[in-house]
Parts: structure tokens; sequence; C-alpha cells
């Protein structure tokens, strides 16, 4: 049995964008996959997670099939597998569309409805008949957002879902994002590794490290007064004029360090971080785990 | 893993046995005793006697070194030549490609089963001629599968890497074309096997494999046929026979087909 | 400081291998007469995004891919037509690291033998191999009991390191870096980068490193070209293009870099996404997207102009 993740606490309004920031390794993966009851079988969770008031952990299967993908939404890394490839993209959102209609409304009118969320999302109408394979990874993204979006959920979950696009596109899709969320009012969780959609995405930023939450915070305080050593480790790396990277590697989370996992690789690692996981203090609406934490 | 050991055991029973036929069988299989015809099975003949008194637990077991053994030279020249083939023409491509697979497909064209019995009737029926006809038509199968496994292994990075340090072709066809396209093949080299048995028995039912008194089980359910009310036991221990070590066959097969998928398994991202 | 590797108008037009019944396809123009050279111990940078033909640039400078037109030269001797046996005496000298260090190790050899495949071409004895894999395994940070792993038991940052390992350990005098550390996170990228940069300044290796990540070229390469379409658009030292970026392309790209400073969320120009526009015959490439575009530029192909010492623009409206 492998702990994975451990004392995951934080909150999210509507419109509201929260970055969960991590490296490979790290859980934030596995907390979102969680949230719509998506692990494995052979996951074990504890602990609360409140949608709306109620707590999805312990909804039967049936009832958070009727929340996914009408209420919580999530789009992935690779949209290419994420998408049928042998239907025509503007098929494949009117099927979502169609999974999330309500009592009352009208079939037929379905396929208006889906080019009208192409066409929300930046696709040409003339694109509606074609397959993915035949657009660009950053349209095949915006096609996956269209159909996240078809149930109008409250909450959208967005698991790396510019790391493997160009520049130019990456920016696109943020855009877009952005725009969509003070549209309909939706709240964002973005799990990702680059401060950069961090900085430009989020408005309070939570920071994993093997498991655990090291710090969860505005993002303003996050980039200009951050309180966990492994927040300021990673705001250094490239703020330099030569790569300072962080020395050492993340941890296998099959044999972490006791104590805080980070104390061997941290610079101000004491005593008492080698012995005690530090418990969480909370400052300036924001809160760190860290013995040694700079607060003020 | 459990296919795979399931396999793996019952083929070593069959094979054991085939291997140790003349050691462990209590009679001689060619001997005619007409005083013991068509019995029931007895200490002395644990499975009964044939129409001609010859003890069936000896003939079945030596009819597995029949059956086992062309088998075996079926699947190995299948191997080679396949596997030569398949290669020069997914590593080469171009032309020879081009030849080689033309040649293939008009092979592949020809029906399998009429080359046995052309041969049978031009040459006469024997075991060699059906392993020849079986060998023929059948190495094309694996000669596409082998191609197809070195055209992509061809396009991956690390042959292309071996390439850039220096690698002769020959030597990157040795160290790291070869080694990854055996897997797939063993796999349908144990399928196509199951096969190959089933052919060998039915064509021999036939009669045009194995000839009189050479044991073999197709040609012993043959033989089977005439008695099948008076002595049962005649065509139920050759089928059971075939029927086992057939099923061994496929699961090892699909058990080395299940075994190679936890290599290719995708690391959760976590 | 010699020129290692030079390439001279390279160019690369894939024609469609099969004849098609209905519509004949048209040929892809991947590279368009690019030329640069790289010093020893330098690193040159090739940015550019999905699709512009940074990759084949790589490889047709190792002569993986045949170039229709143009040559490379490797310390003077001339690539193209080389005969069989030469190339493969040239081999051990240059080498290239992959982005996906995944397909690039072979999934049935362990790390060490991946590790001693380059040694055993070069000729090299088998307790020599033992020394030399050690040393540099300490140095590169692969640590001993990961020798008998296969590569699916590795982490990225792992495979990656086995890949660079396995490319330094040839003594290679150039090194094609197709986008080492682009799915890795930020911490391994720059120890990846690193490792790069100490092995180029103790060796004086000549490294390519092609990237679609413009905001770490400064501080890996000395000079950078910015490639669209098979054309290099903007071409001269780090320094010059990060401080005065001139293509409206580079400075577009420069636009899309995420910002760190959250509260200058600015409103920025939205541009039209496009799927792969063709490349026009005769033209400047970025015309489609360009903001400074006139009808001159459809016809017109701009060649690369040099407009600040050691800076060279393909435009013509600068």
């Amino acid at each position: 049995m492998i702990n994975v993740a451990e004392a995951i606490s934080f909150d999210l309004e509507a419109g509201q964008t929260l970055c969960l920031l991590g490296e490979s390794g790290s859980g934030k993966s596995l907390i979102a996959l969680c949230i719509p009851g998506l692990l494995p079988h052979n996951a074990l969770t504890g602990g609360k997670i409140f949608f709306l008031g109620k707590n999805l952990l312990s909804q039967t299967e049936k009832s958070l099939g009727k929340i996914r993908g009408k209420e919580i939404a999530m789009i992935f890394e690779q949209p290419m597998g994420c998408l049928n490839p042998m239907m025509p993209i503007g098929r494949q959102i009117a099927e979502a569309l169609h999974s999330v209609k309500k009592v009352g409304e009208k079939s037929w009118e379905i396929p208006r409805e889906a080019r009208r969320r192409l066409d929300e999302v930046g696709i040409p109408g003339h694109c509606y008949s074609h397959y993915p394979h035949e657009l660009s990874g950053g349209m095949q993204q915006r096609v996956m957002i269209a159909m996240a979006l078809a149930g109008n959920p409250k909450l959208l979950i967005a698991d790396e879902p510019t790391t493997a696009l160009d520049l130019t596109v990456q920016r696109q899709i943020l855009d877009l994002l952005n725009d969509l969320k003070h549209r309909y009012n939706t709240a964002l969780l973005i799990i990702t590794h680059d401060l950069g959609v961090a900085a430009e995405m989020a408005d309070t930023v939570a920071v994993m490290y093997a498991g655990r939450l090291m710090e969860h915070t505005p993002v303003q305080n996050f980039f200009s007064r951050p309180g966990h050593p492994y927040s300021r480790a990673l705001l250094n790396i490239v703020s330099g004029k030569t790569l300072q990277p962080i020395p050492g590697n993340v941890p296998n989370l099959m044999d972490l360090p006791w104590g805080c996992p980070y104390h061997p690789r941290c610079e101000s690692a004491g005593a008492e971080c080698e012995k005690t996981f530090p418990a969480s203090s909370h400052f300036d609406h924001g809160m760190v785990r860290c013995h040694n934490a700079l607060c003020d | 893993m459990k296919k795979f050991y399931a396999g793996c055991i019952l083929m070593a029973i069959v094979m054991g046995l085939a291997v140790l036929a003349p050691a462990i069988s209590p009679a001689d299989p060619y001997a005619i005793n007409m005083d013991e015809k068509l019995e029931e099975s007895t200490w002395q003949h644990p499975m009964g006697t044939d129409q001609l008194g010859r003890d069936l637990l000896t003939r079945v077991l030596y009819a597995a070194r029949t059956s086992f053994g062309a088998t075996f030279a079926v699947m190995v020249v299948c191997l080679v030549l396949g596997t030569l083939v398949g290669c020069v023409a997914g590593f080469f491509g171009g032309w020879v490609d081009q030849v080689l697979m033309r040649f293939v497909d008009i092979l592949m064209a020809f029906p399998s089963f009429l080359l046995p019995i052309a041969m049978a009737g031009l040459l006469g029926g024997s075991m060699t001629n059906l392993i020849l006809a079986l060998s023929l038509t059948s190495w094309t199968g694996y000669a596409r599968m082998v191609r197809g496994s070195v055209l992509s292994i061809k396009q991956q990075l690390y042959v292309e890497v071996a390439v850039v340090m220096g690698s002769r072709r020959l030597t990157t066809i040795k160290n790291h074309v070869i080694p990854n396209a055996i897997h797939p093949l063993m796999v349908y080299a144990a399928m196509h096997s199951g096969h190959t048995l089933l052919a060998i028995s039915g064509l021999s039912f036939m009669g045009l494999g194995a000839q009189p008194p050479t044991p073999e089980w197709g040609a012993m359910l043959n033989e089977a046929m005439t008695f099948m009310g008076h002595q049962p036991n005649l065509f139920v221990f050759p089928g059971a026979a075939i029927m086992v070590t057939v099923l061994s066959f496929n699961l090892l097969g699909e058990g080395l087909q299940d075994l190679m998928d936890p290599k290719q398994h995708k690391e959760v991202k976590v | 400081m010699p020129c290692v590797i030079k390439a001279q108008n390279l160019g690369k037009v894939f024609r469609p291998g099969h004849f098609t019944l209905f519509k004949p396809k048209e040929s892809i123009t991947a590279v368009d007469r690019v030329s640069f050279s790289i010093a020893k111990g330098e690193c040159f940078g090739l940015v550019g995004e999905s699709g512009c033909g940074k990759s084949t640039v790589g490889r047709m400078l190792l002569n993986l891919v045949d170039a229709t037109s143009g040559s490379v030269y490797f310390k003077g001797i001339k690539l193209q037509g080389l005969p069989d046996d030469q190339m493969h005496r040239l081999r051990s000298k240059m080498h290239i690291i992959y982005q996906d260090a995944n397909n690039s190790l072979d999934p049935r050899y362990s790390v060490y033998r991946t590790l001693e495949e380059p040694l055993q071409l070069k000729g090299i004895s088998g307790p020599d191999r033992q020394v030399k894999i050690s040393e540099f395994a300490n140095k590169v940070g692969i640590g001993k009991e990961l020798f008998q792993r296969y590569p699916h038991e590795l982490s990225g940052g792992q495979r990656q390191r086995v890949g660079i390992m396995r490319a330094l350990l040839q003594d290679p005098e150039f090194i094609v870096a197709d986008e080492p550390a682009a799915s890795l996170d930020l911490s391994v990228q720059a120890q990846i980068l690193n490792l790069l940069e100490t092995d180029k300044k103790e060796r004086g290796t000549a490294l390519l490193y092609i990237s679609h990540n413009l905001s770490m070229m400064r501080f890996v390469s000395q000079r950078m070209a910015i490639m669209y379409l098979g054309g290099f658009l903007e071409f001269g030292s780090t320094k010059s293009i990060f401080e005065n970026p001139l293509h409206p392309y580079t400075q577009m790209l420069f636009a899309s870099l995420l910002d760190r400073v959250p509260q200058e969320r600015k409103e920025r120009k939205r541009t039209a996404s496009l799927p792969n526009p063709p490349l026009d015959n005769g033209g400047c490439a970025f015309y489609n997207r360009c903001t400074l575009g006139k009808p001159f530029c459809k016809h017109e192909t701009p060649w690369l102009r040099e407009i600040e010492p050691g800076h060279e623009v393909a435009c013509h409206n600068l």
C-alpha cells in the first residue's frame, strides 16, 4: 500500500481559478482524478470532498455519473487521445450535448447548438465535419473544451491543458479558458507544472510536493513573497542569469524521507524538519506547511 | 501469467511423454496380436487394443512423436524461411520488398489444403510430403508478420540512434530489430502450431500423411471410424490427445501474448 | 573558433511516395535554403513551433535524412554523397538526443546494456567499458542501482539522463539535441541543460539545441535562429534577439511567453488560429498571419539581411 497523498485541503469558489502546481510525482493529477471519482478501484480515499454541499466521496456511482460531465467536467493534456478518431468533431460535440440534455430540450436543436459551441471556442464552421486528425493540436484542445462545457459545468478541471501545445497556441487556449470562465462563472481547477500558466490564470496557487500540500496562497503572494522554501526554489530556477535547478530529485512515493518530504533538498532545513511533518500555519489568507516558513 | 504456466506445463507433459515414449510404453507399437484385438482397458493394456491387437497406449504415445515432430518441423521451417524473407523485405524495403511481397502474395492465394492433396497425389502420401506441403503454404504468414514487425521497429528512435552511433545495418538488425520482433513472432508461432497440428491430423485422417503402420493420431481416428460401435476407446484417446496438445499450444500462445503486455503498460501519471 | 558543422543552403522537399488515384498530393517543402554554422564549444539554438522543419534540419546535419538541395560540412568534409564506410567512420563523432526518451531506448535493453552499446561500437573492451560507464554515471547523476533496470521502470528524467549519457559516452564533437527537455519538469529541465552546458565547456562539443521553448534559449545558446515553415526568419546572437526581437513572428512568440508577473495581465491582441497555411511559391511564408503584411510581401520572398551587427532578419518591412 502506497500513501500517495495526504492531508490535502483547499476550497474553490465559483468564477475563481485554483492552480494546483507541482512536479511529476507530486500527486496533483491524482487529486484531479479523485474529485469526479475517476480513480482506479484499488484506490482508497479518505476525507471529504464537498461539491455544492454534497460529499462526493459518499455518493454512489450512479449519482456520480449524473454529476460527471454535467456539473464537473474535465479536460486532459493529450486531446487526440480523448477524441474519437472515427467521428467528425461536430458529431462528437453533438453527442456530448445529447448526453447532458435536460428534460424538455429538443433533440433537433442539438446540431445548431453544436455549431454555436464550436464557434464559441473559435473553430470555424466548416470544421464541423472534419475528423480529429485533420485538426492541429490547438484546435483539438478547443474541441475538448467545447465538449467539456457542453453541460455548463460549475467546475472545470484542466489537467495540463497546454503542456503539449506550441507557445502561441498555448496563449490562445489560456485566453479562451479565461473568457469562458468569466462568461459562465465556472470554477476552474488547473493542474500544471508551469509557473507561467499559474501566473497567467490563477487566483490562488496550491503547491504540492510528494503528495502533500505545501503552500496555498493567493497568486500575488506566491510570486512576490512565497512562504515555502520549495516555492522559492521553483521561482529561482529561471530567475537568474544561469539556470539554478533544485539539487536532488523528487522522492519516490514508496520511499519518502521522515518528517517533511522536502527536507533533503531544502536550503532552510533544520533539525525539526527531519522528525515531524509540519502542521499548517495560516497567514495572510494563505497556508504554509513549513517549520521555517517566512511569514509576515 | 496463469495461462502461460498452464500452457508450459501441459506442453512439457506432452513433450515429455513423446520423448520418453520408447521408455515408458508397455509394448511395441507395431506388434500385431490378433488374439487380443479390440479389447477393453486392462492393466496390461491401459487404453485397450486396436483392431490388430496392438496396444493403444503405446500407439498413442508413439503417435505423439510423429505428430509433434511434424508440427515442430513445420514450425521451424516456417520460422526460418518466414523470418529471413520478412526481415529482408522489411529492412531493405524498396524493390526488394515489393518483389518478395508479391511472391508471398501469390503463394498466399494458393488454397492451403489443395497443395498437400496435390502432392500426395503426385508423389504419394507420406509424412515428409505433408510437412513439405504445409510448410510451403504456411511460411508466408510468418513472413508477413515479421515484415510488419520490422517495419514498425525500423521507425523507432532507438534504431535511428543505433545508426547514429555507427552501427552497421546487419549489426542493427541483429542487436535491435530481431530481439524486438521475436516476441510477437513467438506468439504467432505458438498459435499457428495449434492449427498446424490440426491440419496434420486432418490430412492424415484423409490418408495423405502418415501411412500405416506409422502411428499418428489423425490416421488412428480414421481407423477408429469402422469400429466406432465396438470400441469407442479407439477414437476417444487419440482425439483427446489431439485436443490436449492443441490446447497447450493455444494456452502457450495466449500466455505469451499476455506476458508481453505489461512491458508496454502506461505508467500512471502522478 | 574553428567551425565544426556547417549547413549551406540546405533544402528538403518531401514528395508523395505513391500515386494517389483521385487527387495528386502536393510536395511539401520542409526546409527551405537554410544556412548556418556552429563552432567548437558553441551552442546554436533553433526555435520554432511544431511543423516548422527544425527536427528535419537536425536530422539532415547528421545525414539521417537526405537533403534535396544544399550540403552539410562536418569539419570541412561534405557529408552528402560521402561513401558509406567514410560516413560510418564519422558517425561516432556526431550524436543525437531526442525528446522522447521513451522511444529512443530499446525497451529490451537494461540501462547498462544501453550504455554499453556506443562503447562496443567504438571497439572498447569490456573492463574499460565498465570503468568509463561508472565514471560518467556519477557525473550525469545516474545511480548504480539503475543499471539493471529497464526503460519502463525509470522516470522521465532518468530516461532522459540515460539518453544523454549514451550520447556523451562516445565523446562526440557535435550533438543535436532535439527538444531534450520538453516533457520534463522545470527543475529536471534545468539540471539537464546544465549537464549539457558543463559537457560543452569541458570538451568543446558543438551543440545544436532545437526547441519550441523560447524562454530557455537565453540560458543555453549563444546564437540562435527563429524558424517558420522551413525558413529562417530571424538569425543572430541570442542576446540581441532577446533584447530586440525584430521580425513580427519573433515578436509574436515573445508576446506569447507567459509572464511571471500576475498583476500585469494585459489585454492581449488575439491572433487568429489558422490551420497550417501552405507554403506559397514565392512570397513570405508568414504573410497570412503578419500584422505588417503588405501586398508586396505576398509575391517576393524576403531573405536574411543584417539589420544590426550580428542580427539578421528576413522581412521586407524593416
